[in-house]
């Protein structure tokens, strides 16, 4: 397992290897807490979010929404309350980064709340983590309080003006709250279903006041932007897409890990072969999924010796997405038709029920699945897969039903053969070209 | 004319019709000797219905009241009602079953549209056609006497098998 | 009239509102749009999906039904694209909806099923397995098939937004979402709106449960019977039969939308119920059995007796009782009958309390259920809505939820109201008057506050609230105000002056259905009360003509001086406490079987429609009067038509002048009676009147502190509500069954003695 930066000086992953790296002592010693004095020693709100626009930070969930473009929709003239809530709801299959920052690093993501939270005008501050990290919230919690003894929350902060809370809470387990809307439902203390968009959690959020919602790993990169300054943090990554990403490889590589690459990081095939040591066991690499469970599989033969740029851009013209980041690497041993089919079991799963083509879709996809695994598979399923997916994809009322769609669509153009292995032999008589002619 | 010719003409139409007569008196007949002999009826016969059960010996029928909105004659009228029962106790095949299931007689046309709109195949057309009575009120039928498990069958009829050819022994005539 | 916009549609451009809702715009024009869970007036949901339509500039197909129209707008509601994603959505809907419409009472009128045959596709192409769950009763009202669900959620938000309790929710998730309760069992007021909203045959009527189609009822538009609200609502009959009555908008469309209460949706078995009254009787004499009797002899013996009363005591030897749950014709029928037949002054109606002050001093209009609706600034002086005016407490609710009203309540109870209330004020029991007098003006604040137990301060506050509303202020107010309190709250709009942008509306809340009506034909405005009518009784009086039964509060402790009466004619559907006294018991119709109008708390004369021939002997209320005329020898005229009873009333009551049946046809636009507004009146008097009797008052400040159960009232076992076999149950506390698949009726048996005390008379 390996956690570090390739490529760049570690921003993020700065101190997770130090002893003690989550205490407020080690974190203050090795730069902590120094950009939150920068901006409460004279920055204006207002500049703060300007920073963040220069820096080009996206944000890190998975839509890659600008971050400073975010915090400026808040309006300024609005009575109500402003919150910043950090969605640590962490579940994208194949993500695990968020949780290295905040189990060995908390300060940083205070901080970057902090910062965040004097720069939008907010006094109340939420961490949402997901009901499985019940583990990191004790050492939020913790350093929540080491914190609010240091006065860097609380009343008055550090003997300025700036008075500011930060609390935790936990879901009950849920993939849909880690969407911006659907987290501040349960925040909220309902069921977890996503809201209509507009009005945007920006203009009317939590409480119905204006929300600005953001990543842990967006937060995180809020102290470096404002310590090295705006430009600066852009330059490390591409012009549309500054800083650093953090990227969580799992799957058949030989050293997987969390890894710290700068925005634009040349090519998916060096990270592969060189960075990450190649496919374990020697074996052949046959896919790769780039951005965790919900965006379209990458064949080997759209990355090796295709010079795929590892951002936002690259992937896209790649036929990917960069999502959360979930770097899922798949050698020859995988049939990706039942890659495809735990994934889809996951999202049925995950489904919250709401809306029509999502709730009944899902379900529907698992069913033809199972049965296809079951040795009932018939020609025209694949046809009917694909049929299904389409009518989820763009209809339902949160990405959800997008994101279930696309790995199946992709997989099934980009795999025919490993669902004709399953669809055909079964099918005495069936022509090959008639089974698989839609692909 | 004379007389003489009329005669001659009378008796040669005579003999002609009774040719006719002769003629057919060696072949075969087929003149059904009801009720010393039994009816051949066609399989699909559209004769008094009959409400079937499954094979526990529940009734088919849900009471759905489709066969009394196909019906053109409006001679069909259901109480419908619930039975809590357990499955195995109940009536029939659901928890609603049909309380009471009339059929009027004197208005059923035997069209077959309440068949056609079944969709449980609980009701069809049986082969009893002797629904004759002296008062006309008996001409109502009850669930008694529509439950294929209580309709008494008629001993004046067989039904013809699928292959047998009852159509064209008709058509000579 | 707010700023038009121009929206094209389909290539046609059409001026609308600003604001207004593309779906809404789409299906005005004629431009069919489908959609489930979209529904007027609640929040908004999207999720059915099948509203797509294709917007230029944006992305994707967009759901129309949280789409507000902008200038500009151009909007596709029909392509390829459009058509194949509403298949797709009901082939999803489809996919674990189980095919059982044979068994299902929705089946019919079912959304999902009329969807299907306009949307669905020819070939199904799910052949697998589908989800199953089992029926169920929620409560002994509703049953519950959890798989035939397409998750529209207007059940769940009907139950919070109007009934303010929030009784189902969605519990599980995605394809396993399944509506249910919060403990398996539904303790709510089972008003059944929730049936009523269900699109498809998932929320049931547990009292219709299989036993009809709805194919085979004959609908009537009637109006309800119970309380004063006057819902319109749809009787469904078969051969002589009520089976039901629903409010859906595909069969009527009244004041009330689609909402009903408990009573309105459940409580018409009593129409059909055995224990009906089936031939006149006749008590041949005092102390015998009532013994059958046909109408011939029945109405000869009354009359033969009535005459011999009347020679030998005079007129004013009768005495006649009205009933406010009957229709204006009989009641009017019946004062025709005391001043033409007997010529007497002795008439009065068996209400609880009388509107007339209210109505003399009127000075601002009635307040329509949909003022209240769109109202600014809500008083509640007593009274609790939500249990005996189910529709006007729904009003106030939306009033407060949905339009963002203020709503004050005066009231010694915290009822549950009090939830939406923006100030609740709890005062000392019996202190009703002294909010009036606070209201009136602020010389008596500190007289008032002392006895109300509250601050003077939060008077003031009330004061000021009434003086900032800009719209409409509605003041409501229940029974427990006196005469002079309500002479003067009726005066109120006066004593507070007309402002520009503030508009006054007033809206009693007597407790029958016809209160209004009984207090409009003049019953009310009599010179006895009925208490004053029944304490003569054995002096001037030897004679009763009662129609209807005497409220428990009136005939309690009378029997025995009421024994010493010569006649007691009742006209009733069962046998009550008050025929237990009669001689001669003719059996009346009830509101299903007979045509008239009834006049709702908003003033609203709504039409009763005959919806079966009147079971077994049974005649409508005014035939008998009218026929118990003609015995006496006194031709009323109106014979065998309402139409022209109503005609007469017409023409002698001034408020309901000019209106004719034809007028009264349509339910959706309900007409109001002219009551006369009284102009400006001195009202020192009455003042100085609430002011004595304030400051004579012995006040306690023991108020309840607990809000009253869901249903206290609802529930009650009345005459006619008690015929409904679930309602006991529901009195009982509605007791969870053992297991729920089954009706709780067939599992529990309610105790014999709750079966049959009947709590009140009058419901």
């Amino acid at each position: 397992m390996f956690i570090g930066a390739i490529g760049c000086e570690p921003l993020q992953l700065r101190r997770v290897h130090l002893e003690h790296s989550r205490s407020l002592d080690v974190y203050r010693r090795n730069g902590g807490y120094e950009a939150l004095k920068q901006v409460l020693d004279g920055m204006t709100p207002d500049a703060v979010i300007n920073e963040v626009k220069k820096s080009a930070l996206r944000g890190r969930g998975g839509a890659g929404f600008p971050t400073g473009m975010k915090w400026s929709f808040v309006p300024k003239d609005s009575p109500k309350a402003r919150y910043v809530v950090c969605n640590a709801d962490e579940s994208e299959p194949g993500t695990f980064k968020d949780r290295y920052l905040m189990e060995r690093d908390p300060h940083m993501l205070i901080e970057g709340m902090l910062i965040a939270a004097y720069a939008l005008g907010a006094r109340v501050n939420y961490i949402y983590t997901r009901g499985e990290y019940r583990y990191l919230i004790n050492i939020m919690d913790e350093a929540l309080d080491e914190a609010r003894k240091a006065n860097l929350l609380g009343e008055k902060i550090l003997g300025t003006n700036f008075s500011c809370e930060i609390y935790t809470h936990t879901g009950a387990g849920a993939y849909i709250c880690g969407e911006e809307t659907a987290l501040l439902s349960s925040l909220e203390g309902m069921r977890g279903h996503p809201r209509m968009k507009p009005p945007f959690p920006a203009v009317s959020g939590l409480y119905a006041c204006p929300t600005v919602v953001n990543n842990v790993e967006t937060l995180t990169a809020v102290p470096d932007i404002i310590k090295m300054g705006g430009e600066a943090y852009q330059k490390l990554g591409t012009e549309k897409s500054g800083g650093t990403k953090l990227w969580s490889v799992s799957g058949h590589v030989k050293r997987p890990g969390v890894y710290e690459l700068p925005m634009g990081y040349d090519d998916m095939e060096k990270f592969i072969m060189e960075d990450c040591q190649g496919i374990a066991g020697g074996r052949q690499l046959k896919a790769v999924i780039p951005g965790g469970s919900s965006v379209y599989i990458m064949p080997a033969s759209d990355i090796l010796g295709k010079d795929v740029r590892m951002d936002y851009e690259g992937l896209v013209v790649a036929g990917s997405m960069v999502g959360s980041g979930g770097f899922m690497v798949m050698d020859g041993t995988v049939d990706v038709f039942e890659t495809t089919k735990n994934l889809t079991e996951f999202y049925k799963h995950e489904s919250c029920g709401w809306c029509t083509p999502c709730r009944e879709g899902t379900d529907w996809l698992v069913k033809v699945f199972k049965r296809i695994a079951d040795g009932e598979g018939r020609p025209e399923d694949a046809q009917l897969l694909l049929d299904i997916c389409d009518n989820i994809e763009g209809k339902s009322f949160c990405p959800l039903g997008d994101a279930a769609s696309w790995p199946i669509q992709s997989a099934i153009k980009k795999f025919p053969e490993d669902f004709k292995r399953h669809l055909l032999p079964l099918v005495a008589g069936a022509k090959e070209d008639a089974a698989l002619s839609m692909v | 004319m004379s007389i003489i010719s009329d005669v001659i003409e009378s008796t040669k139409a005579i003999i002609k019709g009774m040719g006719v007569t002769f003629s057919y008196i060696p072949k075969e007949k087929w003149t059904v000797e009801y009720p010393d002999e039994p009816v051949t009826v066609q399989p699909r016969y559209r004769g008094q219905h009959l409400l079937h059960v499954d094979e526990h010996g529940r009734e088919k029928c849900v009471a759905c009241f489709l066969c009394a909105a196909a019906c053109p004659s409006d001679c069909i009228y259901i109480i419908a009602a619930d039975d809590p029962r357990s499955p195995e106790e109940r009536i029939g095949v659901d928890e609603r079953y049909a309380k009471v299931y009339n059929i009027d007689y004197g208005r059923c046309i035997f069209c077959g549209f309440c068949v056609e709109a079944c969709p449980k195949d609980a009701i069809t057309h049986g082969y009893n056609f002797e629904l004759s009575v002296y008062n006309r009120a008996d001409l109502l039928k009850t669930k008694d006497d529509l439950l294929i498990t209580k309709q008494k069958q008629s001993p004046n009829y067989r039904v013809a098998f699928a292959d047998e050819d009852v159509d064209s022994e008709y058509k000579e005539v | 009239m707010a700023d038009l916009i121009k929206v094209t549609i389909n290539g046609n451009v059409y001026e609308t509102e600003k604001g207004a809702r593309l779906i809404d715009v789409c299906r005005e024009h004629g431009h069919a749009v489908p959609s489930f869970c979209y529904y007027s007036d609640l929040a908004l949901q999207a999720s059915c999906r099948m509203c797509l339509v294709r917007i230029e500039k944006m992305p994707k197909l967009q759901t129309s039904c949280t789409i507000t129209c902008t200038d500009g707008m151009i909007v596709t509601t029909e392509s390829e694209e459009i058509e194949k994603a509403q298949r797709a959505m009901v082939e999803f809907l489809l996919a674990n909806h189980p095919l059982d419409c044979p068994v299902c009472d929705r089946g019919g009128e079912c959304e999902l099923q009329e969807m299907v045959f306009d949307w669905g596709g020819l070939e199904e192409r799910f052949s697998e397995r589908k989800n199953y769950a089992p029926e169920k009763f929620l409560s002994p009202m509703v049953a519950n098939d959890p798989q035939r669900c397409i998750l529209c959620k207007r059940c769940t938000r009907v139950c919070d937004e109007w009934m303010g309790e929030d009784a189902i929710e969605a519990g599980g998730r995605g394809a396993h979402t399944v509506i249910g309760t919060y403990d398996g069992w539904l303790n709510c007021s089972e008003c059944g709106n929730c049936i009523e909203v269900c699109p498809t045959g998932t929320l049931l009527d547990a009292t219709y449960r299989h036993q009809a189609r709805p194919w085979e009822l004959a609908q009537t538009i009637t109006t309800c019977t119970f309380c004063s609200d006057g819902c319109q609502l749809s009787l469904g009959a078969r051969v002589g039969e009520v089976m039901r009555a629903v409010a859906r908008d595909r069969y009527v469309d009244g004041i009330n939308g689609e909402f009903l209460c408990i009573k309105g949706r459940f409580a018409h078995p009593f129409i059909n119920h055995e224990e009906r009254i089936r031939t006149p009787l006749i008590r041949y004499k005092q102390g015998g059995r009532l013994v059958p009797a046909t109408w011939d002899d029945a109405i000869g013996y009354t009359a033969a007796r009535m005459r011999a009363i009347g020679e030998a005591h005079g007129a004013d030897a009768f005495g006649i009782i009205g009933s406010p749950r009957l229709t204006n014709e009989a009641n009017y029928a019946l004062l025709k009958f005391a001043r033409e037949v007997i010529g007497t002054e002795n008439f009065t109606a068996s209400d609880a309390f009388s509107l007339a002050p209210c109505f003399e001093n009127l000075s601002a209009p009635l307040a329509t259920h949909r003022d209240i609706r769109f109202a600014k600034t809500i008083i509640l002086v007593g009274g609790e809505p939500e249990e005996l005016q189910p529709l006007t407490g729904k009003q106030i609710r939306q009033a407060v939820r949905n339009g963002g009203a203020r709503l004050v309540i005066f009231n010694s109870v915290p009822i549950r109201l009090k939830e939406q209330a923006a100030q609740f004020i709890h005062i000392n029991p019996g202190t009703e008057d002294a909010v009036v007098l606070a209201l009136a003006g602020a010389n008596d604040d500190e007289l008032a506050a002392g006895k109300l137990g509250v601050e003077a301060k939060t008077l003031a506050d009330v004061r000021r609230a009434l003086d900032e509303t800009q719209g409409d202020c509605v003041l409501l107010f229940g029974s427990e105000l006196s005469a002079a309190a309500m002479a003067t709250l009726a005066q109120l709009p006066q004593l507070l002056g007309a402002r520009e942008g503030r508009r006054f509306l007033l809206h009693p809340l007597p407790f029958y259905n016809n209160s209004v009506g009984a207090h409009d034909i003049g019953l009310m405005n009599a010179k006895l009360s009925v208490a004053q009518l029944l304490d003569q009784a054995g002096q001037g009086l030897r004679a009763l003509y009662i129609a209807g039964s005497l409220l428990p509060e009136h005939l309690r402790g009378r029997e025995e001086t009421l024994r010493q009466l010569d006649l007691i004619v009742v006209q009733e559907l069962f046998e009550t406490e008050t025929t237990a006294l009669a001689d001669v018991v003719f059996p009346a119709a009830s509101f299903a079987e007979t045509d008239g109008t009834f006049t709702n708390n908003a003033g609203q004369v709504q039409r009763v429609r005959q919806s079966i021939p009147p079971v077994h002997q049974a005649r409508p209320d005014w035939m008998i009067t009218a026929a118990l005329a003609s015995a006496l020898n006194a031709d009323f005229g109106f014979q065998l038509s309402a139409s022209a009873v109503f005609r007469e009333i017409a023409e002698h009551i001034a408020a309901y002048e000019g209106l004719r049946y034809p007028l009264l046809k349509d339910e959706s636009r309900p007409v109001q009676a002219k009551h006369a507004l009284a102009g400006a009146r001195d009202m020192t008097g009455a003042i100085q009147e609430i002011r004595a009797r304030i400051q004579s008052m012995n006040v306690t400040s023991a108020r309840p502190t607990e809000t009253p159960k869901v249903g206290h009232e609802l529930f009650k076992p009345g005459t006619l509500t008690s015929k409904t076999p679930q309602f006991p149950l529901l009195y009982a506390g509605n007791p969870k069954p053992p297991t729920v698949l089954v009706s709780p009726l067939y599992q529990i048996t309610v105790d014999a003695n709750l079966r049959a005390t009947t709590v009140a008379a009058g419901d």
